[in-house]
């Protein structure tokens, strides 16, 4: 019963806005997914995915709030509902170190103080593993109010709860991935527990 | 105050997300705990740690990638939103359940003798007050799993 072919005008203005959208919602939208995810193919996967479905509701889209909100609700909604499916929901691998994050690294002039640490690579590769053993719904909010900016109350409009739950997502979220920190790399990192 | 009320609000503290009074009361502990000052510059350092991540981009042809993604969903389906091609896919099918009620008659009439025509079915007419997003889509909010083009689950969407 699905019609095909025909194209109103006002399908075609709807189309040219959300493209317009889409152009310059589309970068910012795949690096939150690729925090979210920790592979490209996955982000990009999830990126087309929440676009796909945007478009599929654009009707529904009121314009008075920022697309980005909009967006990024369905793709965390995507995500989310995606690692339910597939029963991923655990945090118990954040107590095992990484097989390739071992300890060959070293930086002992970096352990004294939290401060001074520099971000580099293999940096952005620790953290980036702490996020993915990060609990999921711990791991959307931090995110959305950390890489994206959001205020509690955004957050919590996008991921549909309160702000006292978010405030405790995020709160819990920070700790877990201080956590995998120290105990994946404690001669860099331990400086950031007493 | 004590440590626990303050460093479960470390978090919304450091993100200027208490309100004023929680704020002063933080900022009062703080400065006399060694213990919640240490948790909250370690907790600074979490957070900055995540914002200087760098930011990384998609693959050039990303952005066309998406584009003909939308394209093709776009000439797969027509989308609900046009009035006026439901308004004619309704009526449409209002002729062709018509047309497949008298098809029914004038076979019953072929194949039986008039006692049977009773048994034909009753014709159903569509239901009126419908929107017409009810009728092609099961999902009915982008935060639900695809398309289903199915009478069932109407109900349970409003
Ligand atoms: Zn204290």
């Amino acid at each position: 019963m699905i019609l095909a072919g025909t194209t109103t005008s006002a399908g075609e203005n709807s189309r040219e806005m959300f493209e317009s959208l889409l152009k310059r919602t589309h970068q910012q939208a795949f690096h939150l997914a690729l925090r979210l995810t920790g592979s490209r193919t996955d982000a990009e996967d999830l990126v087309q995915e929440a676009f796909l479905r945007a478009y599929r509701f654009f009707h529904r889209y009121d314009p008075s709030l920022p697309f980005t909100s909009w967006l990024y609700r369905i793709m965390t909604n995507a995500y989310i509902d995606d690692i339910r499916r597939r029963g991923k929901l655990k945090t118990s691998s954040l107590d095992e170190p990484h097989p390739e994050t071992g300890s060959t690294w070293d930086f002992p002039d970096e352990s004294a103080s939290p401060e001074r640490l520099v971000m580099t690579s293999e940096m952005e590769a620790e953290i980036q593993e702490g996020l993915n053993r990060m609990t999921p719904d711990f791991r959307v909010a931090v995110l959305l109010a950390d890489i994206e900016g959001f205020s509690y109350e955004e957050v919590a409009s996008i991921m549909k709860t309160s702000i006292g739950t978010v405030r405790s997502r995020i709160h819990r979220g920070r700790k877990q991935l201080r956590s995998f920190l120290v105990k994946a790399k404690p001669e860099k990192y331990k400086g950031m527990l007493e | 105050m004590n440590c626990n009320f303050v460093e479960s609000r470390l978090a919304a503290y450091i993100d200027g997300e208490l309100d004023g009074v929680d704020m002063l009361r933080v900022r009062s502990h703080v400065s006399d705990c060694r213990q919640c000052a240490f948790e909250l510059d370690s907790l600074r350092e979490v957070k900055s740690m995540l914002g200087n991540l760098p930011a990384r981009k998609p693959a050039d042809d990303f952005e066309l990638r998406l584009l003909n993604a939308i394209q093709s969903e776009d000439s797969r389906t027509v989308r609900v939103a046009r009035g006026f091609t439901f308004r004619f896919g309704w009526s449409g099918m209002a002729v062709a359940a018509a047309a497949a009620v008298c098809a029914v008659v004038v076979f019953s009439f072929n194949r039986h003798d008039e006692s049977n025509v009773a048994t034909a079915p009753p014709a159903v007419a569509p239901r009126e007050g419908f929107e017409r997003d009810q009728i092609y889509f099961q999902a009915s909010s982008p935060l639900s799993q695809g398309v289903t083009v199915s009478y069932e689950g109407i109900s349970s969407n409003r």
